[in-house]
This record gives structure tokens, C-alpha cells and sequence, in this order.
């Protein structure tokens, strides 16, 4: 059975200060860059940005905590938060107030800091990217604004920087940027010695560039060096002084020169992400595949007695809860739709190697073991699986999301491998892929996917694209706060009441998903041509593969492989509501398509029984029933095709993704009542999940029904499935074999993704006070079987109480 | 046997997908309707009755009145249950129309146990064959119990067995030996209960005496040759002593051989909402079992040199 070894007293007192700490402001950096900013108005591009970063590199305060081993900080305390004012800043200054006591991830702030911020504003209200953003996009564009079904911002809402990527932790682990230094250096006198002939003054450009943020870590490493120094000298701990001796000559190696130890490999992941964060970006930023990178320095400091694996499992848990440490403050909406204070620092473990081995190690088990005893959600984790993926792993992977709800998800290389090879990494890079962001498939180290899109989210979602085909285009729903637009703000392509049949339902919804595809992959391209002016990020493009080579910025291209990423959301919305038309209005003649078209516009009132009908009745999508399930495939196949067809700046195809994060509540708030039952703001369904409390016939039925989904490998830029169990079905060794068993089966028929919640006791007593969505919660028992909300108040208490005893 | 054993049919409370606590790998259980016995800490309190019966969910309930109103036989009134305001229904007046399901919003009200066809069965257990053939899974046939309509049960699993699939059933063994042996024909797992050693004991609990059933368990081994594991519901207070499962276990190595293993399926509660959801009290008061108390009794039962595990 697979068990977990207990903390040490240090990792327990970290893990204690990190959850009882509450997030600070701080505006080392943003002082920093402000002042940069206003008296270097000389500078532009990527120069500005490799002297901006070697000024925060010199100056930002360093700080080794009590306790600490792996060490990096953007701030001036434990906590702390960065602000990256270069890419968006508008929100800033009327949540300012608020942050300290908001309801989601509340942020303390001095008021010298908030004076400060204030005092600045005005500055960056023109100097931001966003700003930059807002002038140039094509007028166009706006004038589709508040359609709710891209999340392409309206003016002044510019906020995120570029991200959801994996730049080349490997070589900065194994490689250094002394050398890469040294390789940007030597390109620079060549093109010098040439004269810099034709057009090669951008590659010149990129290589001082280069050349400048390398020397700007290493010196932000060596501050660090000192710091453990001057702090050695303090110390009268013998153990602690060891430390901090190993500490001083690990800081005064790593970055610059390749790691030797499995120590110098963590300190080295953190600190290249440090200095990536500080750059501007914290956005998606994602680690790669970890366990791939740590296992050669980890099996050598082994085999010659270094460490022990008990330290270097310690090392581990310090290294997540500096991970878990780091924040990213935005404002209150994009907050609420993705709370607890997450950074999104994905890391990836298991898979195969570049041949197609598997390439599970000690460190795949260590990185588990860590997450299921810190018991964190946070930093998330991703697994690779693969038909050779052993058992043992299979078992503590499960064991793990046990206990951590969802961490890791299992990421099926079967259909991730082809489907990046389908977008053009070659074998090898697609067998090395790793997970970004959320559930996106990347290349590790050798592409620039930009998975979500550049810049601004890029979400697309299906339910209001269908409303608008049925409603002539038009949104009555309020867009981000704004009023609705009287205006109309898709294609005019008529209401459902006049609609004959099937064919010109499906028709007028195909015609606005291309149309607002088309849009959407506009704006993108748009949004990327300001942000490589803007942010191009040479830190990153030191180390990703084909930059160095080509002498090009990722933002411009420089990157072996190039993607866009969009995602999809309320396929489930999408797939029930055209099935239920067809069902209601043609098939069944249940109502005419007058009384539907009238009963969305009223949100139901007035139709309680046609409600009652579709919500309890009628067929829905999740059941394995393929009459209900029949649009599905054409969806999913429509929206690949149309998202694929387009290409984005850097001579890339756009990637579809069909995944919501959490923006199916933030949507569903700008989608008015769909023919699934769905009431007006009211959440769109999760990932490719069917409508929420719809599928009850079990985890069998939802998974056959899932694969009536075209094909997952046309959808590089990942799908997401969470599937609920209650906690009796992964109780013994063989509940969970048999757990494995139909995820496997899954993956075996064309799955891409899964993660697993098993049903925790919040859960259960929100299934208490909201029945209807919980309806496929079945209590599995042998010889005994009911659903969890039909059982009485006393059944469902004792489930709760067993629960709570069980974990 | 012709086609027309496809048509066979009884009624059916439950065809339940992903089971995977009545036999090995991924299976679909089919709950039959009807059972001689009363155990009286039954599980499934649905499943005593052959007939259709009106089960009614409180926890759903929003007590709207459209079932009062639509009641034919002015059964239902609004009341309080649990501290909260809901539709109760008078079962001395009610007779299970159905009325009030048809118009109740919140899915609270259903009638449970439809007559299935052995076709129809077959039909949705199929639908999951991918998983059950990935798994080494298959159909359980339970209930209620599944001897009390062998014609349906024995031409359910022969269409099973032709379509590939393994097959159990979860059973009493209350039963002629004749019936027995035509059930047990197209089986390839007998899960079988034994729920006290002492005859008498086991009247007062089941309803039945236990001679008839043990002796269809010896013969199911040794005469039909079949893969039995005998079940025990550990009900605390009522078969837990260290004496009966210590006879229990004596019985399956002395009488059946070491072969046989022992599932001991902790006794749970929940039978007692689907007894307030029939309009009925349960009349039994236990507490579920300890892990403690339930590791012992394993141990016990593995003192014999038997196969033992706690749960299905």
C-alpha cells in the first residue's frame, strides 16, 4: 500500500508560515522599472527590456529567510508580491483600496506603497503595453465588443502579459548562462567583425540582449551568494552553518555554470524562474518536466554518498513551498474566476524519454510524494501516462490526488504525442512534451506555444455563439461589467423562430463560431504585433531551442516551434442545446420554435413545465445515449477545423484547446438561458463535461459518451474531463486498480486528460444544499447502490462523517 | 433454448454501471426486484417487494404542493421532515399511482422497479463493454434476489455468457436445489451469503432457516463445480460474535474447502434512508462496525488459513 512519509520539523514550520501569511504588495519592483521606465524613454525593445531586467537583477532587495535552503524572491519579505506594471495596469488604481479586504486573495499594502502607486499612475497609463494595445488594434475590432463569446478585452483592459510556456530549464540547469553568455558574445563580435551586414542589426540586438540579462542573473545569484555569507558569518548553528556554507557555494556556481548536484539542480529551477518572473512575466509560467532534469545530478549524488534521499525529499518539499510562495496579484474578476492564490507554476513528471521509453525515475515518485504529503494544490502538477507507465506509478498518482483533490492530472501521451506531431514537432520533441498552464501539451524547452494566446485570455465560448446564431447575433447580456449592447455584435444570421429545420440551426451556429474564430485569431494577431514591440523576453529566448540559433527574440518567431493556443469552453452547453432544439422544437414537436425562442428570451419564466421537461425529462448529452450525444462530434470537429485554419504571426497555426479554467462561471454570467435548461448567468458546463448533474449513469456512460468526441489529437492545446468519485470507490488497492483500469480504457479509445476529485466533504454538503447538481453522485457499496442526494439528511451526515474519518 | 428467452422478463430496480465491489473488474450490476427473505438490515429495502413501489427523496423535496394537489387518493399533505418542510405521503391511502412523480419538478418522487426484458437488460449492460472487457470485468446479477425469478436470471446470464461476458450473482441461495441448479448453470462467480451459522438465528434475522442455503453452498461447489465466495454482512450485535464467525469460517474449510474465500461486508446505514424513502422504519439499531473490530474478525477468519478480505 502506498504510503507517506512524514515532514520534517522544518518543512512543517514552512509549510505553517506559508499558510498563515497573508500576501504582501511589494514595490521593490515596481519602483524599479517605474523609475527605469521614465528615464530611459530613450530606449525601446528588447534592449530597453534586457537593462530593465539588469537594473531589478542589481537592485531588488535579497533575502534568505530562517529556514530557507532553496531561495529567490521578488519581493522584500516572505510572501510578497510583484507588480509588473510594463504589461497592464489599468485595474490598479480603483481596486487599490479594496485588495486588503477583498474577498478573494486579499493583499495587505503599506500606505507608503499605496502612495507611491498612486503617485506613479498617471505614468503608466500610457507606458503599459495594454495602452499600447488600445491605440494600435484596428477599430474593428471594438465594434463586437460585449459578444461574450471571445474574451478579447474591451479598452483599457489590457492586462496580461504573454505567457503559459516552458522555457529551457534543462539547459539552464545543464548548460549555464556563462556559456550561453559566451555564445551571445561571440555572435555579437562576429556580426561586428562582418559589419552587420543586410539585416542582421535584429539578430545583433537579440544577442546583446542575450548577452546582458545573462550577466544580470548571474548577478542576482551571487547577491544571493553573499547574502548566505554574510549570514554564515552570523550563525553559530553548526548545522544551520553547514548549510549555509553549501548554500553560499551553490549560489556562486548555479546559473552560471552547470548544476553539479541534485541541490544546485532545485536552486538553479528556482531561481531561472525568478529571474523570469522579474522580467515581467508570471503568467502560466511553467516548469516542464522536472523529474527529467533532476534525475542524472539526483542518481550522482546518491551513488556517491552526498545526500541522503530523506534530505534530498526535504529539498523537494522546500522547493514546492517556494514554489506555492510565489504570487501574482490581478484584479478582482480574473481573481474570482481562478482564486486561492495560484501562480500556475505547472510542473510535469513521467512520460516517456525522447525514443519513447518510459522515462519514470526516483524523482517522478519523490515529486508525488512531496505533493501528497505538503498537501497543497498548489504548485499543480501534471503526470504523463503511457501504456508502459508502471503500475507503482499509476497507484501513488492516484493515491496522490487522493489526497490533494486533482494534483496530479494524468495526461494521456497516446493522444498528446500524434497531436503535436499533427502541429509540427517533430518525433522526438513530441515525445518530450510537457504541460503548461493548465492541460496545455507544449514542447519542453523547444517551442514558443504561447497556449494562451498572446496576451489577452483566449477563450471561446460555444453556448453564446449558439445563442447569438439563434438570436440574429444579438447579446442581451451585460459584457464585463458594461450594459448589454443594444448593437449587434455577431453575424446576422436570424432567429430560431424562423428557422425551418435542423440544417439551418446547425448552419447559422457554424457560420458565428467561424466568424468569431475569425475574430478572435484578428485580435490575436493584432494583440501580438504591439506585444513583441513592447515585451519582447530575452530571458526566455536565451535558452528555448532555435532562439540562440537564429538570433531571434520567441516573440518574434526565434523559437524551434511556434503555436497560438484557444480554448473552447461549454462544449457540454453547445452539444445539449442543439440536440434539445432538434429533440423540442423538430423531433418531437414538444414546443415550436417561436415558444423556445420566447422562453430563453424570459429565461424560462413562464415555461416552468417546458423547463421541467428539458431539465428532468428530455435527453442529454453524458448518458452514452448517441442520439443525445450526436452533436458532439460535429462540434468538436467544426470548431478544430476553423481554429486550425488560421495562422498567427510567427507563421504559425492556431492550436484549439477545449478547456475552461474556470471561465465557464465568468461566462456563464454573459450567456443568457440556453435550450440545455441552463438558466441566464448561470455557469457553463466544465471542460468537456457534460452539463452539470446531467450524466447519471455513472463514470462508464460520461467516459462513452466523451468519446463520441471527433478526435482529441486535432486538439493540441489540451482538453480537460474532471470526473467526481465518491470516497468508496477508491478505498483499497483494488478500488484504485480498477480506477486505473478505466482511465486507461479511456486513454486506450482517444482520451486525452482526466483528473480526478475524489468527492471531499465540502462537496458533499454543497450536494446538501443543491441537489440538482449533484445528481450523479452515486454511493458505491458492495451490493449497495443509491444516489448520494436521495439518501436522508442522516445517510447523507453519516457519508460526511466517514468521510472526514477516512482522510 | 429459441430466441424467445430474449423476452423473458422481471421486474428490475437498478442496472448499475461502474460496480466494482461484486466481482472482479469493472462490472455492470443488475438489481432484480423481489426476495424471500427480510433481512432485517437490509440494504436495498426496495428490492423486498416484486411490485413497483413509490420511493419519495426528502432531501430533494421543496415542498411545492404539486403533489398534494395532483394526488388522486388525497395521500399527500405537506409536513415537516427534518426540521424542514415536505411532502409526506399517508401510505394507507396511497396506492402508487405514479401521479405525483409524473408532476413533482425536483425529481423527488419515483417509482422504483419497472418489468425488464432479458433483451432490454442485456442491451445497456452491453453499452459498457469496453470497460468490461478492459478490466477482466462483467454482469453481476443481485437484488433482491436474483433466485426468485429463474427463468429471467438464467436466460439473463446464458445471453451474458454468449455475448463474452463473465458472470456472478450475488445471492442468499434461498432456493430449491433445482431452481439453484438452473440459475447457477450460466454462472461463473457465486457470491453467496451466509448470514448465520445458527439456524434458528438466522429465522429470526432473515426470516428463513439456513439449512437449505448451506446445503445449496456445499453443493454448488462440489456438485456444480463452481467459483463460489461466500459473503457475510456484519451486522454488530446480530452475527459479529467471535463464535459465529468463527463457525462461519469452519463451515467454509471444513464443508466447502480452503479454496473458498470470505468477503466481510461491513454493516452500513444507509438502508435506512431507502426505508424512510418506502415509508417505513427500519427496525434495527446498530452502529456501523469498527475498522478495529472488522480487522479482527479477519484475522479470525484468516486463522483458518482462508482468503479474507473486508469489503466487496
Amino acid at each position: 500500500m502506498y504510503e507517506l512519509k512524514p515532514v520534517t520539523d522544518r518543512v512543517k514550520r514552512m509549510r505553517e508560515k506559508y499558510r498563515t501569511t497573508k500576501p504582501e504588495i511589494c514595490i521593490a519592483r515596481y519602483r524599479l522599472v517605474t523609475e527605469f521606465y521614465m528615464n530611459n524613454p530613450h530606449l525601446t525593445g528588447i534592449l530597453k527590456r534586457a537593462k530593465n531586467l539588469q537594473n531589478i537583477c542589481e537592485n531588488i532587495p535579497v533575502n534568505i529567510y530562517e529556514d530557507e535552503v532553496i531561495v529567490g524572491e521578488q519581493g522584500f519579505k516572505y510572501r510578497s508580491c510583484a507588480l509588473y506594471p510594463e504589461t497592464g495596469f489599468a485595474w490598479i488604481k480603483s481596486e487599490i483600496d479594496t485588495l486588503p479586504t477583498r474577498y478573494v486573495d486579499p493583499y495587505d499594502i503599506s500606505e507608503e506603497n499605496r502612495q507611491y502607486i498612486l503617485d506613479t499612475y498617471d505614468f503608466w497609463l500610457t507606458h503599459t503595453h495594454g495602452a499600447q494595445a488600445d491605440a494600435y488594434v484596428p477599430d474593428f475590432l471594438y465594434t463586437h465588443e460585449g459578444n461574450g463569446v471571445t474574451t478579447f478585452r474591451s479598452r483599457g483592459g489590457h492586462a496580461a502579459p504573454v505567457g503559459h510556456f516552458c522555457a529551457n530549464h534543462n539547459k539552464a540547469i545543464h548548460k549555464g548562462f556563462g556559456a550561453i553568455r559566451f555564445e551571445a558574445d561571440r555572435k555579437v563580435k562576429e556580426l561586428e567583425a562582418q559589419g552587420i551586414p543586410g539585416t542582421t542589426i535584429e539578430n545583433y540586438n537579440f544577442y546583446r540582449a542575450v548577452s546582458i540579462v545573462c550577466s544580470a542573473a548571474i548577478t542576482l545569484t551571487k547577491r544571493y551568494a553573499a547574502e548566505a555569507r554574510r549570514q554564515l558569518e552570523a550563525c553559530t548553528d553548526p548545522v544551520r552553518r553547514a548549510e549555509l556554507a553549501m548554500m553560499a557555494d551553490t549560489l556562486d556556481r548555479v546559473i552560471e555554470k552547470p548544476c553539479e548536484t541534485f541541490y544546485d539542480g532545485l536552486q538553479c529551477l528556482f531561481m531561472y524562474q525568478t529571474v523570469l518572473a522579474l522580467d515581467g512575466n508570471l503568467h502560466g509560467l511553467s516548469f516542464g518536466r522536472v523529474d527529467q532534469y533532476l534525475i542524472d545530478l539526483y542518481e550522482a549524488d546518491i551513488a556517491a554518498g552526498r545526500i541522503t534521499p530523506e534530505y534530498a525529499q526535504e529539498l523537494l518539499d522546500l522547493f514546492y513551498l517556494k514554489v506555492a510562495e510565489v504570487n501574482k496579484v490581478v484584479g478582482l474578476i480574473p481573481t474570482e474566476s481562478g482564486p486561492g492564490y495560484t501562480s500556475g507554476q505547472l510542473m510535469t513528471l513521467g512520460g516517456t524519454d525522447r525514443d519513447g521509453n518510459d522515462a519514470t525515475n526516483a524523482v517522478t515518485y519523490m515529486m508525488l510524494q512531496t505533493a501528497g504529503r505538503l498537501v497543497l494544490h498548489d504548485p499543480p502538477q501534471a503526470l504523463r501516462v503511457h501504456p508502459g507507465t508502471p503500475a507503482e506509478l499509476w497507484e501513488a498518482a492516484i493515491q496522490t490526488t487522493k489526497i490533494s483533490g486533482g494534483v496530479p492530472t494524468f495526461e494521456n501521451d497516446a493522444v498528446i504525442v500524434p497531436a503535436l506531431m499533427k502541429r509540427g514537432l517533430s518525433a522526438e520533441s513530441a515525445r518530450n512534451y510537457c504541460l503548461i498552464g493548465c492541460v496545455e501539451p507544449a514542447g519542453c524547452g523547444d517551442e514558443w506555444p504561447a497556449c494562451g494566446g498572446p496576451g489577452a485570455e483566449s477563450y471561446f465560448n460555444l453556448a453564446n455563439a449558439l445563442y447569438l446564431a439563434i438570436n440574429d447575433g444579438f447579446n442581451p447580456m451585460p459584457s464585463r461589467g458594461g450594459p448589454p449592447r443594444k448593437e449587434r455584435v455577431g453575424l446576422p444570421t436570424g432567429y430560431l423562430k424562423d428557422m425551418p429545420d435542423m440544417e439551418h440551426v446547425y448552419d447559422a451556429f457554424r457560420r458565428q463560431v467561424e466568424f468569431f474564430v475569425n475574430l478572435h485569431c484578428a485580435c490575436a494577431n493584432s494583440y501580438e504585433y504591439t506585444t513583441r514591440e513592447a515585451m519582447p523576453l530575452p530571458v526566455v529566448s536565451a535558452t528555448i531551442d532555435g532562439c540562440m540559433e537564429k538570433g531571434l527574440d520567441v516573440m518574434y518567431g526565434g523559437a524551434k516551434y511556434n503555436s497560438t493556443g484557444i480554448a473552447g469552453i461549454a462544449l457540454g452547453n453547445a452539444a445539449d442545446s442543439l440536440q434539445m432544439i432538434e429533440h423540442l422544437v423538430f423531433d418531437r414537436k414538444i414546443c415550436t420554435a417561436a415558444e423556445l425562442q420566447d422562453a430563453l428570451a424570459k429565461n424560462w419564466e413562464g415555461y416552468e413545465a417546458l423547463h421541467e421537461y428539458v431539465k428532468t425529462k428530455a435527453p442529454h448529452y453524458g448518458n452514452n445515449d448517441p442520439e443525445a450525444d450526436k452533436y458532439v462530434a460535429p462540434i468538436t470537429e467544426m470548431f478544430a477545423k476553423a481554429v486550425t485554419s488560421h495562422t498567427g504571426p510567427r507563421g504559425n497555426r492556431f492550436a484549439p484547446g477545449m478547456y475552461p479554467v474556470t471561465t465557464n462561471i465568468l461566462f456563464g454570467k454573459q450567456t443568457p438561458a440556453t435550450p440545455d435548461g441552463r438558466f441566464r448567468g448561470e455557469p457553463l458546463a466544465d471542460g468537456i463535461s457534460p452539463v452539470q448533474g446531467q450524466d447519471r449513469h455513472g463514470p462508464t456512460a460520461l467516459l462513452s459518451s466523451i468519446l463520441h468526441f471527433s478526435n482529441q489529437s486535432d486538439y493540441s492545446n489540451g482538453t480537460l474531463l474532471n470526473m467526481k468519485f465518491d470516497p468508496n470507490s477508491v478505498k483499497t488497492e483494488q478500488d484504485i486498480g480498477k480506477l486505473a483500469t478505466l482511465m486507461k480504457t479511456y486513454f486506450a479509445n482517444g482520451g486525452m486528460e482526466m483528473q480526478i476529485n475524489v468527492v471531499d466533504t465540502r462537496t458533499m454538503r454543497r450536494a446538501q444544499e443543491h441537489p440538482e447538481e449533484y445528481r450523479d453522485l452515486v454511493v458505491r457499496i458492495a451490493g449497495f447502490s443509491a444516489y448520494f442526494v436521495e439518501l436522508a439528511p442522516e445517510g447523507q451526515r453519516d457519508l460526511i462523517s466517514r468521510t472526514e474519518l477516512n482522510l | 433454448m429459441t430466441d424467445r428467452y430474449m423476452e423473458l422478463t422481471a421486474p428490475v430496480f437498478n442496472v448499475q454501471t461502474y460496480s466494482i465491489h461484486d466481482g472482479p473488474g469493472i462490472r455492470v450490476t443488475v438489481f432484480v426486484k423481489g426476495c424471500p427473505l427480510r433481512c432485517r438490515w437490509c440494504a436495498n429495502p426496495e428490492s423486498n417487494l416484486a411490485r413497483p413501489q413509490l420511493m419519495t427523496y426528502a432531501a430533494k423535496c421543496t415542498a411545492c404542493g404539486r403533489c398534494v394537489a395532483a394526488c388522486p387518493q388525497k395521500a399527500v399533505s405537506i409536513g415537516t421532515l427534518h426540521d424542514k418542510p415536505c411532502a409526506i405521503t399517508d401510505r394507507e391511502l396511497c396506492v402508487e399511482c405514479g401521479v405525483c412523480v409524473d408532476v413533482c419538478p425536483c425529481e423527488a418522487r419515483e417509482i422504483v422497479g419497472r418489468e425488464k426484458t432479458v433483451r432490454e437488460v442485456l442491451e445497456q449492460v452491453l453499452k459498457d463493454k469496453l470497460f468490461i472487457d478492459a478490466s477482466g470485468g462483467g454482469m453481476t446479477v443481485s437484488g433482491g434476489e436474483c433466485l426468485a425469478h429463474p427463468d429471467f436470471t438464467e436466460a439473463l446470464l446464458y445471453a451474458a455468457k454468449e455475448q463474452g461476458l463473465h458472470t456472478a450473482i450475488e445471492s442468499s441461495s434461498f432456493a430449491s436445489e433445482a431452481v439453484f441448479d438452473q440459475v447457477l448453470r450460466y454462472v461463473d462467480l457465486a457470491l453467496l451469503d451466509i448470514k448465520h451459522m445458527d439456524s434458528d438465528i438466522h429465522r429470526e434475522l432473515t426470516g428463513v432457516p439456513n439449512e437449505q442455503i448451506l446445503s445449496n453452498i456445499r453443493h454448488a461447489v462440489h456438485d456444480l463445480k463452481k467459483n463460489v465466495t461466500v459473503r457475510v454482512p456484519t451486522i454488530p450485535g446480530y452475527n459479529d460474535s467471535e463464535e459465529n464467525i468463527r463457525a462461519t469460517a469452519r463451515f467454509v474449510k471444513e464443508e466447502l474447502g480452503p479454496d473458498v474465500g470470505i468477503h466481510l461486508l461491513p454493516y452500513h446505514r444507509l438502508g435506512e434512508s431507502k426505508n424512510e424513502s418506502l415509508g417505513k422504519v427500519m427496525d434495527l439499531s446498530v452502529s456501523v462496525p469498527s475498522d478495529e473490530h472488522m480487522q479482527d474478525l479477519k484475522r479470525i477468519v484468516e486463522s483458518y488459513g482462508l482468503y479474507c478480505q473486508i469489503g466487496g
